[in-house]
């Protein structure tokens, strides 16, 4: 009997699939995964601390390099935590506007999590197709807040700026050209057989797992269970809306992908449901100038595109928070990681980390 | 070889990769390029392309043609088989340590591999030479481009298969469909010959 021996492969900190600053140290047998360890901790900037120095209005611009790629979720997740803290009502202009700019930023998101997920599998259009259909929203948020990745648009009270005139037109196109350019991705992506055989049926997560070690967003929804922020707690005005959450059935890679694809449809139906009742209005209300929250403390969260993310905020009653702590999903789903890579080869490893879609600038916050 | 020179776990797993890729692929490979030998009688590439002026042998070994380009594209290590310089898994495989003319030469190679697999499919499959109005030399560079582009364009589109699908399908759907064809092609030169 030959006798063989395991070794180690730094998957990271600097490798092309990690999606930023994550080191995986996978021990293998061969090609297969015996232990896939995620070591965090390079992108640590302490943003948590850092909010004990600043003022109220001083942290928004911090969420917004939480997880940078839907930072509109972020903004609005710490706003509306302070805004139940502080019992501040929102205009309703502003209420659809918010609405619009997260579900808008949901789909960018995920057309991000599209295009990675293609590229970690080697299909490079994939890519480029997922990266075209964002840079339209892209341009909406530039136009709308001159920023086109850390926007800072959301407010307490409401948001920045009231929309330019062109924003409806333009918002209007790109609504009516999404369905054929998702039409396009699925031709591409989902129609295709290696995709589909490397991904279903690898990196499995059951419901009960998946429940008991936190996971949120659409990576517990692939596994079965029903829990959208959205629909079981509204915040804002969802319940406004019509739209369904895609559930999977098997919690595989395939069932993550799917999910996140049929959500990208749905929150282009929230937006256009959204632009359709909009009333005209102001979009800021009146708050003091300065910040100063009663002393108590809130925690609120929302569903943003990598799952729960929650503000738990402590205030003494001055200007500057006591404590905040963030609930970041990123960090909460890479935990499942290790269990789910076991068993599997290096390639899954890669297909796995992409449907579980962590961002580092969440996980390391 | 060269992987395992640079003592980099990355470009030794892609070197295990190569080695296993190059064997299965190998034979399903030369297996296809044996139904037009058996048909033309010689391996003269000119013998080869002389036989091919009535009709392309496209149209007379179409599987043995979809085998070829199939493992001809796992042969020269692009996607959907570039799983030994797989990036987002293996970085570049063995050539991660490799920097400036070194890295350079692999490529280069990697890119003659490409040209040559195309100029033996145009010979092999596509008439070589032959072709109407325009001189021959140009008729053979627009079929090998015609390749190239084939080649570019499935690692353009398509994912990276995983190593294990890989294996199994070089050795349980290739290999048994490139003796197919090798049967039928026997069989269908006998009745051929038994008619004529």
């Amino acid at each position: 009997m030959v006798k063989t021996e395991t070794y180690t492969l730094n998957m990271g900190p600097q490798h092309p699939s990690t999606h930023g600053v994550l080191q995986v140290v996978l021990e293998l047998d061969g090609e297969l995964v015996i232990q896939a360890i995620p070591h965090m901790g390079y992108l640590h900037r302490g943003i948590e601390k850092l909010a004990e120095s600043r003022t109220y209005t001083q942290f928004i611009p911090y969420t917004d390099r939480l997880d940078y790629v839907s930072s509109m979720g972020n903004n609005w997740g710490y706003c509306l935590a302070v805004e139940k803290l502080m019992g501040i009502t929102v205009p309703e202009r502003a209420e659809y506007l918010r609405i619009i700019m997260t579900e808008l930023n949901r789909m960018a998101s995920h057309l991000i999590f599209m295009g990675s997920l293609a590229i970690d599998l080697g299909a490079s259009t994939g890519m480029m197709f997922g990266f075209r259909a964002r840079e339209r929203i892209l341009d909406l948020f530039d136009m709308t807040c001159g920023a086109r990745q850390t926007y800072n648009y959301i407010r307490f009270g409401g948001v920045s700026v009231d929309i330019p005139p062109q924003f409806i037109p333009e918002l209007k196109r790109f609504l009516a050209d999404f369905p054929a350019m998702l039409a396009e991705y699925h031709e591409l992506l989902t129609g295709n057989e290696i995709l589909y055989h490397r991904l279903k049926g690898t990196g499995v997560i059951t419901a009960e797992r998946a429940l008991e070690i936190g996971l949120t967003g659409p990576a517990l929804r692939a596994s079965g269970v029903d829990y959208d922020i959205r629909k079981i707690e509204p915040y804002g005005i969802y319940d406004r809306f019509d739209f369904e959450v895609p559930l999977g059935k098997v919690g595989d890679c395939w069932d993550r992908y799917i999910g996140r694809m049929e959500e990208m449809k749905q929150s282009a139906s929230i937006v256009a449901q959204a632009l359709e009742q909009m009333p005209e209005g102001e979009v800021m209300t009146k708050i003091p100038k300065v910040i100063k929250p009663p002393i108590g403390d809130v925690y609120h969260s929302i569903e943003n595109p990598r799952g729960e993310l929650g503000f738990y905020i402590v205030s003494d009653g001055s200007t500057k928070p006591y404590r905040i702590h963030v609930r970041r999903p990123s960090f909460i789903n890479l935990q499942v990681l290790n269990e789910t890579c076991q068993g599997l080869l290096i390639g899954d490893v890669v297909a796995v980390l992409a449907t579980l879609d962590s961002l580092m600038g969440e996980v390391d916050c | 070889m060269a992987g395992w020179a640079s003592n980099n776990k990355y470009s030794l797993v892609g070197g295990m990769r190569t080695v296993a890729q190059m064997l299965s692929y190998e034979v399903p490979m030369v297996l296809s390029i044996l139904g037009i030998v058996m048909l033309v009688g010689s391996m003269r590439m000119s013998t080869i392309v002389a036989a091919q002026e009535q009709v392309w042998f496209i149209f007379l070994q179409p599987i043995a043609f979809v085998v070829y380009v199939i493992t001809a594209t796992a042969e020269i290590n692009r996607a959907p088989f570039d799983l030994v310089e797989g990036e987002s898994e293996l970085v570049a495989g063995p050539f991660t340590e490799y920097t400036g003319m070194r890295w350079a030469l692999f490529f280069l190679a990697e890119y003659a591999n490409l040209l040559a697999v195309s100029a033996i499919a145009a010979t092999l499959f596509l008439g070589g030479w032959n072709g109407p109005w325009l001189p021959g030399w140009i008729w053979f560079f627009l079929k090998i481009g015609a390749m190239i582009f084939l080649f570019m364009w499935f690692r353009w589109t398509f994912p990276r298969l995983r190593i294990d699908q890989l294996m199994s399908f070089g050795w349980k759907i290739l290999l048994p469909l490139a003796l197919a064809n090798v049967i039928i092609t026997g069989i269908g030169m006998y009745i051929y010959e038994f008619f004529s």
